[in-house]
């Protein structure tokens, strides 16, 4: 049984409206290891050039660590703005709790 | 309204390379850029092609060009394999932030997602390994997409940007508009720049009681331009200097203030000057973990500042006391301006007892082991003295590369070419040609071992069939030499797979009419060197070298600068 210590994240990108966008931002998510737990996408108001994307993030990294996450989603060509922030750690959780969430 | 003539994508393609000043891509062609060759040696004039006999030799060569240029190199391969054959190069580029394009050719848009013939998912591949990469499959996309590629290569942090291109895309037609508008609104060569305060504060740091300074030189110091600045810096405090892999040519190595490589395989002075240091000074270095070494050991003890292009190095690696981001030549001008000069008397006397007492670049650590074979750090040396450091070398990867880094000492800037992040074998003999093609006045010589070289000693036929004159060294050990230093030093001299049996490289070479030479000894050695320097063409030496002449000092992996291993016995007692 391990025990994991996770830290939560709010994330806003501000994008070019374009294919392939979202695949490029999961690159740099899935490569240091950030799990998206919820992701809302719209148009920007008053331009279908841009889009809003917000992730809801759980990961390992502390906000050291996170903020040089979100600087390589910065260098992101369609990324134009990010903002980010932490919210409230979630306890703990264990694999063998976690495993017991979605026990079928 | 201007009226712009219509034209189809093969030619626009052809036209707006040439607007972007590229003098030379390195291509093979297929299935699906068959329309766009059928117009390529109608702007021959223009824009050379070469035509390499594999596309990673292809890549490496653009690649090599654009290092000893500082222009964006152009490879191009076609759908399916002829795209994957490039993902090393690409990789290669990315890695060691080198300004290049990649074109891919791509099934027609109806075929995609149908698994067709040479059809791969080449964007999706080349995602992580890309600064950035576009699909384009009408010709009206063209030229605005040529532009904001090589202008995303070239500026900022170079690196590799990647064109996929539909069949269609050279088939259609489209008015072509030579001054199209870029679109790029979230790209931000430079983001940041840091202020004339935060310089200020570097003063700071260097007037610290008993503080002891040193400059790591990297290779954004390189990219950046700024060999004056970084001098100017360097002598202006009386800072020990020393350098990455890829940093090598970034400071003069004659200087007295140079105190050799840092890194797993460094010099032992400069190891040991940045484990004592207080105070580090990267500049355009990204504190790589051939740096570092164990980091928590790394930066016990030590302020840090960075002076870095891209904010998303500061702090990834090390904590950074100062970041100062921007460009690194801007950036050093105006530090050069705003602080005032300092000394480090007791520290410079401390780095001398070290020197005596490790030897500096000499080979006091470096005894040979046998008189059967012949030592590489002496063949690099001999190279050295004989080019008089003049030659842009382009070293394969592994012991040879180490050798090459320690032991030749570069006169110029973008002298040295080497796969430093990626560490690809097969490098050496691609780049060479590229470097030759981009810079034909200048010598230029292939360092490679047997294994690297065989990797894409294809390209001999590259060099025959152009009359490229590229010198080529081979030190022929019969092994994977690194790889079996490791078994022999880490585990416990079990060889496993990193022996090789070679062909006969004189035949090898004859057979692309390549002269060539044997040397197992220093004699013939420099005859060969000679000899292959008054070759009218390419020519190859073959140097017979120790198989277990270690490449010392090694820091072993997790290990402390401080803790690097002068000697083999050292392995047994780090454990």
């Amino acid at each position: 049984m391990t025990n994991i210590e996770y830290h939560y994240y709010w994330l806003h990108l501000y994008v070019q409206n374009g294919v392939g966008v979202m695949a490029r931002i999961n690159v740099i998510l899935r490569k240091f290891g950030v799990n998206i737990q919820s992701i809302d996408v719209s148009v920007a108001e008053g331009t279908s050039a841009f889009s809003n994307i917000v992730f809801d993030l759980e990961s390992t990294r502390d906000e050291h660590g996170i903020g040089i996450v979100m600087r390589k989603l910065e260098r992101l060509i369609p990324v134009v703005k990010v903002e980010w922030k932490k919210v409230a750690d979630k306890a703990k959780k264990t694999s063998r709790s976690a495993a017991k969430e979605f026990e079928f | 309204m201007t009226h712009h003539p219509l034209k189809p994508g093969s030619d626009i393609f052809c036209e707006a390379l040439a607007q972007e000043d590229v003098e030379l891509m390195f291509g093979i062609p297929g299935g699906v850029v068959v329309p766009l060759y059928d117009k390529i040696n109608k702007y021959g004039h223009r824009i050379r092609h070469i035509l390499p006999r594999q596309e990673q030799g292809g890549g490496f060569a653009a690649d090599g060009y654009a290092r000893v240029t500082g222009k964006a190199g152009v490879a191009l391969g076609t759908s399916g394999p002829g795209a994957t054959n490039l993902m090393t190069s690409i990789a290669n580029s990315m890695m060691d932030s080198v300004p290049t394009v990649y074109v891919t050719g791509q099934v027609t848009e109806g075929l995609i997602g149908t698994d067709a013939f040479q059809e791969t998912d080449v964007i999706g591949m080349t995602m992580p390994i890309v600064k950035h990469s576009y699909f384009v499959n009408h010709a009206q996309d063209i030229r605005r997409v040529i532009k904001e590629a090589f202008y995303i290569a070239s500026t900022g942090r170079p690196g590799p940007v990647h064109i996929d291109f539909a069949k269609d895309a050279w088939l259609s037609t489209a008015p072509d508009d030579t001054n199209v508008t870029m679109d790029l609104p979230g790209y931000q060569p430079i983001p940041e720049r840091c202020s004339d305060g935060d310089i200020q504060r570097l003063e700071k740091l260097l007037e610290r009681d008993g503080v002891k300074p040193v400059i790591i030189a990297g290779h954004g110091a390189e990219l950046s331009g700024a060999h004056h600045e970084l001098l100017e810096f360097a002598e202006r405090h009386h800072i020990p200097v020393t350098s990455t892999l890829l940093g090598l040519c970034a400071f003069p190595q004659w200087h007295h203030q140079w105190i050799g490589m840092v890194g797993m395989h460094g010099d032992a002075v400069a190891n040991f000057t940045v484990n004592a240091a207080t105070l580090v000074i990267s500049i355009g270095s990204r504190f790589d973990d051939r740096i570092t070494g164990k980091v928590s050991a790394f930066i016990q003890g030590k302020t840090f500042a960075h002076f870095e292009i891209d904010p998303s190095e500061i702090g990834k690696n090390v904590p950074i006391d100062l970041p100062l981001s921007g460009d690194i030549r801007d950036s050093l001008t105006r530090a050069n301006k705003l602080l005032s000069s300092h000394r480090f008397d007791a520290w410079w006397q401390w780095i001398e007892a070290q020197k005596e007492r490790y030897g500096f670049l000499d080979f006091t650590l470096n005894p040979e082991k046998n008189t059967r074979d012949l030592s590489q750090p002496r063949l690099i040396q001999m190279l050295s003295d004989m080019t008089r450091g003049e030659a842009i070398v382009a070293s394969d990867v592994g012991r040879n590369q180490m050798w090459t880094a320690r032991f030749y000492r570069f006169k110029h800037p973008r002298s040295y070419l080497s796969s430093g992040g990626l560490g690809s074998m097969g490098y050496g003999l691609p780049a060479a040609i590229g470097a030759k093609l981009g810079l034909p006045e200048r010598e230029v010589w292939a360092v490679s071992g047997d294994g690297g070289f065989m990797m894409n000693a294809q390209e001999m036929a590259t060099l025959m069939a152009y009359n490229i004159p590229v010198k080529m060294m081979v030190m022929e050990d019969g092994a994977l030499g690194m790889v079996r230093q490791w078994q022999n030093l880490l585990f416990d001299k079990n060889i496993s797979h990193t022996d090789l049996k070679n062909p006969d490289f004189v035949a090898l070479a004859a057979a692309f009419g390549i002269p060539a030479w044997r040397a197992r000894t220093y004699t013939e050695a420099a005859q060969g060197i000679e000899k292959a320097r008054q070759a009218k063409g390419s020519a190859l030496v073959i140097c017979h070298v120790d198989p277990d002449e270690y490449i010392l000092p090694m820091i072993p992996p997790n290990a402390a600068l401080g803790d690097q291993c002068l000697r083999e016995e050292d392995f047994k007692r780090s454990g």
